[in-house]
């Protein structure tokens, strides 16, 4: 399996059937990816590394490239086929790549199994001749994939997203190409970014048995709305998610009890009910948004686990702190209790307030300078029931942004097993502290309750990987 | 399961009856009739023979009123314990999944019900079992003795199995479960193949 994707993922030579001039079509729009990095402008556009061989036989040449009338005209060894040309000629084109040799195919074309009977027919026939030939397809009807690392877009997505270490399984396109264009805003790094549309041949958990090894990927995001073996999905996302945390997201919650169902059971265990259970039962961390999954994949690919359920909220706002407390508690994570030596030095620093709360979450009031949260977190993050820390900053007139993220670093050096998470609460004038966090790999979040349930996929993530010391669970 | 007689006669109800000692509870089976409770056709605590025979005068009447023909009384000893339910659905995806959580007539409004996906070990169940209000009950609530938390292991370990096994039952509901801090008893249950 993983040998095959191997030609899926990183093919040397690509050709593409059914370039087109048209600048509105879907075959431009891969060209220009394939060629350039994506149609729209963008920093992180860059040419496909490997060849790129375009198939239309009706035009000489598109972006200034050389067009073949077909894959057999080309003499050297194709990898990857992308067939954007209408459903009828599909297995016709499948044919053709099978003649070729290829081993790799994306069929972006729709008209197939989501539009009815013939459509369904289509399918099953260049299903067929691909599955004789030994060709793995990902598709139809989908957008096409986009690794980083060699500067693949084989895609219509609109531009290349920042280069980084989460891979997105998404079987929407359409919400793929709005993370891509959400993730240059937000600067949410990609490794692999796959839209595998109606799944006639590979599904969700190939491509996760492919991430598995993949050097570039660190954590895995799926978005599902359905899988064809759901048994084979929990098996391979529990071996899978040994090495490498897995983030989904579930859509199609509100269809159970819509169906007329005549026992209890049936109306108790709906299609998402059973989704739950099986995440639960893969360990698969689920997200409840879009933005949420992304959350927990920037926390789970930069901070350590946590290792037990107890963490300290260390703030200069008392309000922010009993925020993030509840929203702490409502997403099971338990604040610890500090042991009395943990106040004592805290007392004892000197850099305290008088007023400051004694407790967790611990207030180290508005007027904090950065050597009051450095005394807090060192002691604090000593303290052997304290496994992990959420750090929060609301602004004040005295506060320092930047000078607090370099002590928030130097405090994790000190602690690397600890995961940390920050909230700096503000925009434009904490947004010197936040970009100096983001290239520390501290994760920042400008909300309280992203902290907490991105610190709650690591609890997750702890639970997984310690089992022996989160017993119960 | 708890004790239980099927019955043809009213007679033979009256005679089941008296051998299990009273009370007991009443109840008709008919293919015509999925939800027995939403159409009048239980009655628990029958405490007497003449009582006994009142209601089944009533179902009778009540059976006809339906155009209900082709029916069986069934007559059951009355437990007494806490109602839990139990119950397996195959999915098209995941197989056989199997649900524990409070039972009675309001499951579906109470809705405390928590999904393993078969195969199930003692391990899995304890923990999935765990996120149900009613798993408080194993510790015991209010002054009640808990109620057995091996007993209802075992009860859905053998649903586990049975669905593996018997691959053309669609569903199942032990509805309610009747449990006490020794045993647990299945005092209904269905079975759509």
């Amino acid at each position: 399996m993983a040998k095959t994707l191997n030609k899926l993922f990183s093919p040397k030579a690509i050709a593409l059937i059914g370039a087109s001039r048209d600048k509105s079509s879907v075959g431009y729009g891969i060209a220009k990816s394939l060629l350039k990095g994506g149609v729209f402008s963008c920093k992180y556009n860059k040419p496909f590394k490997g060849d790129v061989f375009l198939i239309n036989p009706n035009a000489k040449n598109i972006l200034g490239k050389r067009c073949y009338a077909s894959v057999k005209e080309i003499k050297s060894t194709i990898d990857l086929a992308v067939i954007a040309v209408p459903a009828k000629i599909v297995p016709k084109i499948m044919q053709e790549c099978s003649d070729k040799k290829i081993k790799a195919v994306i069929i972006i074309s729709a008209g197939f199994s989501e539009l009815g009977k013939e459509g369904k027919e289509l399918e099953k026939k260049a299903i067929s001749i691909a599955k004789k030939a030994g060709i793995r397809v990902v598709g139809p009807n989908c957008l096409g994939i986009i690794r980083t690392s060699n500067s693949m877009n084989a895609s219509f997505a609109p531009a290349m997203p920042p280069e980084g270490s989460i891979a997105l399984i998404s079987q929407s396109g359409a919400l793929a190409d709005s993370i891509i264009d959400w993730a240059l805003e937000n600067r949410y790094g990609f490794s692999t970014i796959i839209s595998y549309g109606n799944k006639a041949d590979l599904d969700a958990y190939d491509f996760l048995e492919w991430l598995e090894k993949d050097k570039e990927t660190k954590v895995i995001t799926m978005y599902i709305e359905g899988v064809k073996d759901g048994r084979k999905l929990i098996k391979i996302a529990k071996r899978v998610g040994i090495t490498k945390p897995i983030i989904a997201l579930k859509a199609g919650k509100s269809k159970a009890g819509t169906k007329a169902i005549s026992s209890h059971t049936g109306s108790l265990a709906g299609d998402y009910e059973i989704y739950k259970a099986a995440f639960e039962k893969a360990g698969i961390i689920e997200a409840e948004t879009v933005e949420e999954m992304f959350d927990m994949a920037k926390a789970l690919a930069e901070q350590p686990p946590l290792r037990r359920n107890g963490i300290a909220i260390i703030t200069n706002g008392g309000g922010v702190g009993v925020l993030t407390a509840d929203y702490c508690e409502k997403t099971g994570l338990k604040l610890s209790t500090f042991k009395i030596d943990t106040i004592k030095q805290l007392d004892k620093s000197g850099k305290m307030h008088s007023a400051y709360s004694r407790k967790n979450p611990l207030d180290i009031i508005g007027d904090a300078l950065s050597e009051r949260y450095e005394a807090a977190l060192n002691i604090v993050l000593k303290d052997r029931f304290v496994h992990g820390a959420i750090v929060l900053q609301t602004l004040q007139t005295m506060t320092e942004p930047l000078e607090n993220a370099k002590i928030i670093i130097k405090a994790k050096k000190k602690f690397p097993e600890k995961p940390i998470i920050c909230v700096y609460m503000g925009g434009k004038f904490s947004s010197a502290g936040i970009k100096y966090l983001e290239e520390h790999n501290i994760p920042d979040y400008n909300d309280p309750r992203k902290a907490a349930r991105a610190m709650y996929a690591l609890l997750k993530r702890g639970q997984r990987l310690f089992p022996v010391m989160n017993p119960g669970l | 399961m708890c004790k239980t007689f099927v019955c043809h006669s009213k007679a033979e109800t009256i005679k089941r009856a008296e051998k299990l000692g009273y009370p007991v509870v009443l109840k008709v089976d008919s293919e015509k009739v999925i939800h027995k409770s939403d159409l009048g056709l239980v009655k628990t605590e029958i405490a007497s023979k003449e009582e006994l025979s009142e209601i089944l005068e009533k179902f009778e009447l009540k059976l006809k009123k339906l155009g209900i023909a082709s029916y069986s009384f069934v007559v059951q000893e009355q437990l007494k314990g806490t109602e839990l339910m139990a119950g397996m659905k195959r999915d098209a995806q995941f197989g056989p999944v199997i649900v524990f959580g409070l039972g009675g007539i309001y499951v579906e409004l109470i809705k405390d019900t928590a999904i393993g996906i078969a195969p199930l070990t003692r391990t899995y169940i304890e923990r999935f079992i765990s996120k149900t209000k009613a798993s408080k009950l194993f510790k015991g609530l209010r002054g009640k003795k808990p109620i057995s938390k091996e007993a209802i292991i075992d009860m859905l370990i053998g649903l586990s199995t049975l669905s593996i096994k018997e691959e053309y039952i669609k569903e199942i509901d032990f509805n309610p479960i009747i449990a006490d801090n020794k045993k647990a008893y299945v005092a209904d249950a269905r079975v759509i193949v």
